[in-house]
């Protein structure tokens, strides 16, 4: 479905603050990109100075005020808060409250050049993927990605390097010990997995070798040397 | 394993309860979602401390630069610092007879920083490895080394844990 929006190209600031008022009144998302200054003032008070900045404000009272860097926002508020437009000196004057902690952040613009309002409607439930918990979960789910026969017994199993992601054995009986990583990973991991399998010989007492094995997307040729080095295994998996 | 963290919360005598956070390291997030109302993040913190009433320095030394992947620092007006443990970790390049862990703490911006810094510290390791393999460096050369080149990058907070007094 085409969502509804409602957007103006170098408006004037006036055309602005209607977009930005009746936006937020309907519950859209509404999104101002120009030059601003924006101040907090909460837990620590900052101040951003003029610039080119994009800012989203979301119905559930999220800000997210964004600039042509890195995936987080300079500035944000949460969900939960207020959101009023004023005009003010021929300046765009976006002020967000919050209650508990008392937080406030403005954002002022002294030219807005664009300035848009969208009707999302999104059924969708955000999925989170590509974390260690995830690979946990597949595995947990089908520990055949590991090997056939493979059988999770234990997962968060301390010995004294740490606590193991997941502990089990292979189909002939031997205990196996998985390392985890949601990235292409080097020699740390390998590290890593040495230290659980070198710990859980020691608390077991074991006779018989301990199996460790990466699991990752992919590994660097100096892990995959140190892993053969070891006698430790790689499982290639995606979270 | 996980994405685990140590996260430190100061009382109103200054001193600190640690807790801990099996994935709350994932993206630097504790930073963000950790506040009065929410104290554990919704429960991404285990609520109950495993050290109570310590000083900040006593945390660093809970930190296994191997397994944690950030340690938090939450002053009591609910302001959160956020450190990276680096491991320096190059005997295990050698083979089987690892050391125990070393490393530093610094603090860092959020996850950007903490990635480039992360990305910067493998490649670093990468080229002392070589040095180690080729003979032209030993471990204890490289991590000296290594050290310097993090307290010449770093501008903020350092703090080596394994030394008592924290610095």
């Amino acid at each position: 479905m085409t969502a509804d929006v409602r957007a103006r190209t170098d408006p004037s600031i006036e055309t602005a603050q209607s977009v930005v008022e009746t936006g937020l009144d309907s519950g859209a998302v509404v999104t101002i990109f120009g030059e601003c200054t924006v101040e907090y003032d909460g837990r620590a008070e900052s101040t951003l100075g003029p610039g080119d900045r994009h800012v989203m404000c979301k119905p559930d009272g999220t800000v997210l005020v964004h600039t042509d860097e890195g995936h987080q926002p300079v500035n944000w508020q949460p969900p939960g808060c207020t959101h009023e437009v004023s005009l003010a000196d021929d300046t765009l004057v976006l002020d967000s409250q919050r209650d508990n902690p008392d937080e406030q952040l403005v954002v002022a613009f002294d030219a807005v050049e664009h300035v848009a309002a969208f009707d999302v409607t999104d059924p969708e439930e955000l999925s989170l993927s590509g974390t260690e918990e995830d690979l946990r979960q597949r595995i947990l789910e089908a520990p055949s990605l590991i090997e056939p026969g493979f059988t999770p017994l234990a997962t968060e199993r301390e010995t004294s390097a740490g606590a193991v992601d997941v502990y089990g054995e292979d189909e002939e009986g031997r205990a196996v010990v998985l390392e985890l990583k949601r990235r292409r990973v080097g020699p740390d991991a390998v590290g890593q997995l040495a230290r659980y399998v070198d710990a859980l010989q020691r608390d077991l007492h074991a006779d018989t070798g301990i199996r460790g094995i990466l699991v990752a997307p992919s590994v660097t040729d100096r892990a995959r040397s140190l892993l053969a080095e070891r006698g430790l295994e790689f499982v290639s998996l995606e979270p | 394993m996980a994405h685990r963290a140590l996260v430190a919360y100061e009382r109103s005598d200054g001193r600190y309860d640690v807790h801990t956070s099996r994935l709350g390291a994932l993206d630097c997030r504790l930073a963000r979602t950790i506040s009065p109302a929410d104290p554990y993040a919704g429960g991404d913190v285990d609520p109950e401390p495993n050290v109570v009433a310590r000083p900040f320095e006593h945390a660093l030394t809970m930190v296994d630069p191997a397994r944690h992947e950030a340690i938090y620092r939450v002053e009591a007006d609910y302001q959160v610092r956020t450190y990276l443990p680096l491991w320096f970790g190059l005997d295990h390049y050698l083979g089987p007879e690892a050391s125990s862990p070393s490393g530093l703490v610094v603090a860092v911006d959020g996850p950007d920083d903490a990635a480039r810094l992360r990305r910067w510290l493998q490649t670093a390791k990468g080229v002392l490895a070589d040095g180690i393999s080729e003979g032209v460096l030993d471990v204890a050369d490289a991590d000296r080394i290594l050290e310097n080149a993090v307290r010449t990058r770093v501008d903020g907070e350092i703090y080596d844990p394994g030394r008592t007094d924290g610095y």
